[in-house]
Parts: structure tokens; C-alpha cells; sequence
């Protein structure tokens, strides 16, 4: 649907309200992970993060390139996340 | 079709094989055909589901209905207002907890959703707004 937007600011309106609990839930994670590390290698936290990336990835499969702006915004973010667990798991196979 | 609705006179593995004879036939008649012929349709399978009594008998009509209905995208483009209240009425199935029904619920709302997009983007009849908004408002 957000595809049929020809209106570029309008997608992304749409493509922003559509992850706002999304981004939300996100938000809470980052700040609790700043808080503690530790709570991010939490089971129900890293259940919580699995279910937030597949959320964007459904929306990304969808909406194509009119997602970007928004993985702009959580790439840094996201990459520290995946930075962090890719540690964890070598550090686990150690 | 034309049962008298009590659930043991209702066959429902000939029901589903006539619905699906049904929705394959889309797009073989001219337009005032197939709207008569598929508010025709529309209008026994609901007055059908009326009749039933259990969850179960009402849980295959609708997604009779559901697949019907989703056979049919031209009409439902040119029938916004029935777009509007089958979307709604998906969106309410998926709320559902009878067995199967959210699954059916959520494929024929992708389906008609793709074959209609572009329905939801622009302001129909008197809404105000695009429909999207509503769907966005309405996330659970």
C-alpha cells in the first residue's frame, strides 16, 4: 500500500507511524542497554530485539528503497546491536 | 446453496468446491455480469452464515465469503465502501481465536491488499483521509 504512495515525504509519514511502537520498543531496549549491557543478553530482551528486526524486515521486503530513510535512523544502532551479539557468540564458541 | 441453514444439511466439502469453482470464474463476464452475479453470490453466503448456529459452520462460510471476495479485486475497486467493511471485517477476524480463522483472516487480507493498494492510498468518498491512516491507527 505504501508503495502506491507517489508522494515521498508521505511514505515515509506512513513507513514512520507504521514502526512507531516498533521504534518504540526499540528505543526501550537501546536505553535499558545503556544503562546495563548485560541486559541485552537477557533471553526475553534478545526475544524482544528478534521480534523487532522482523518486524522492519517484513516492512522492508514490502515497502523497498522507501524503508531506507527510516534504516538510516537505526543502522548505527543496529549494528552495534549485531556487533555486540557476534562478540557474545565468539566469545560462547571460545 | 440455498440450504435452510440447519449445519447437518450443509455440505461443506461441496460448498468450498463450489466457492472455489465460484472465484475462478472472475474476470469471464462484463462488468454488470459479474457485479450481479457476485453481489448474487455474496448475498446466499450470507444469508447462509446467518442461519448457521455454531462458531464452526459461521468460521467456513466466512472464509468462503473471504475467498470469494478476494477473487474478485476489479469489484472491490469499484466498490469502495465494500472494500472498506470487508478490510474492516478481516482485521476483526484476526482478532479471532477460532482455529484457523486468523490464518485465513491474515491471507486474504495480504491478498486483497496487493491487488487493490491502491485503494488505501488515496481519499475515497467522504472518509477525509486516505484509509491507510485508519489501518496505521488501528495497529494493535
Amino acid at each position: 500500500m505504501i508503495s502506491e504512495e507517489h508522494d515521498p515525504n508521505q511514505q515515509d509519514l506512513y513507513v514512520n507511524n507504521l514502526l512507531q511502537y516498533s521504534h518504540q520498543d526499540f528505543q526501550v531496549q537501546l536505553n535499558n542497554a545503556n544503562m546495563n549491557m548485560s541486559e541485552l543478553f537477557q533471553h526475553y530482551n534478545i526475544k524482544a530485539i528478534d521480534h523487532i528486526i522482523k518486524i522492519n524486515q517484513r516492512v522492508a521486503e514490502s515497502t523497498g528503497y522507501i524503508y531506507l530513510n527510516y534504516l538510516k535512523n537505526i543502522f548505527q544502532d543496529l549494528l552495534k546491536i549485531y556487533n555486540l551479539y557476534s562478540q557474545q557468540i565468539s566469545n560462547a564458541v571460545v | 446453496m440455498q440450504a435452510d441453514g440447519r449445519e447437518n444439511n450443509i455440505n461443506f466439502d461441496a460448498l468450498n468446491k463450489l466457492c472455489w469453482a465460484l472465484g475462478s470464474i472472475s474476470g469471464c463476464m462484463s462488468v454488470d455480469k459479474e457485479n450481479q452475479f457476485l453481489c448474487t453470490v455474496i448475498k446466499e453466503l450470507l444469508n447462509l452464515c446467518e442461519k448457521s448456529t455454531t462458531k464452526n459452520t459461521k468460521a467456513q462460510i466466512a472464509a468462503d465469503i473471504m475467498y470469494v471476495v478476494g477473487q474478485f479485486p476489479g469489484f472491490l475497486i469499484n466498490h469502495w465502501a465494500f472494500l472498506k467493511t470487508v478490510m474492516n471485517k478481516l482485521h476483526e477476524f484476526m482478532h479471532e481465536s477460532h482455529p484457523g480463522v486468523q490464518d485465513m483472516a491474515s491471507e486474504t487480507y495480504l491478498k486483497i491488499a496487493k491487488l487493490t493498494k491502491q485503494m488505501f492510498v488515496k481519499v475515497n468518498d467522504r472518509d477525509g483521509e486516505p484509509f491507510i491512516n485508519t489501518i496505521i491507527r488501528n495497529l494493535p
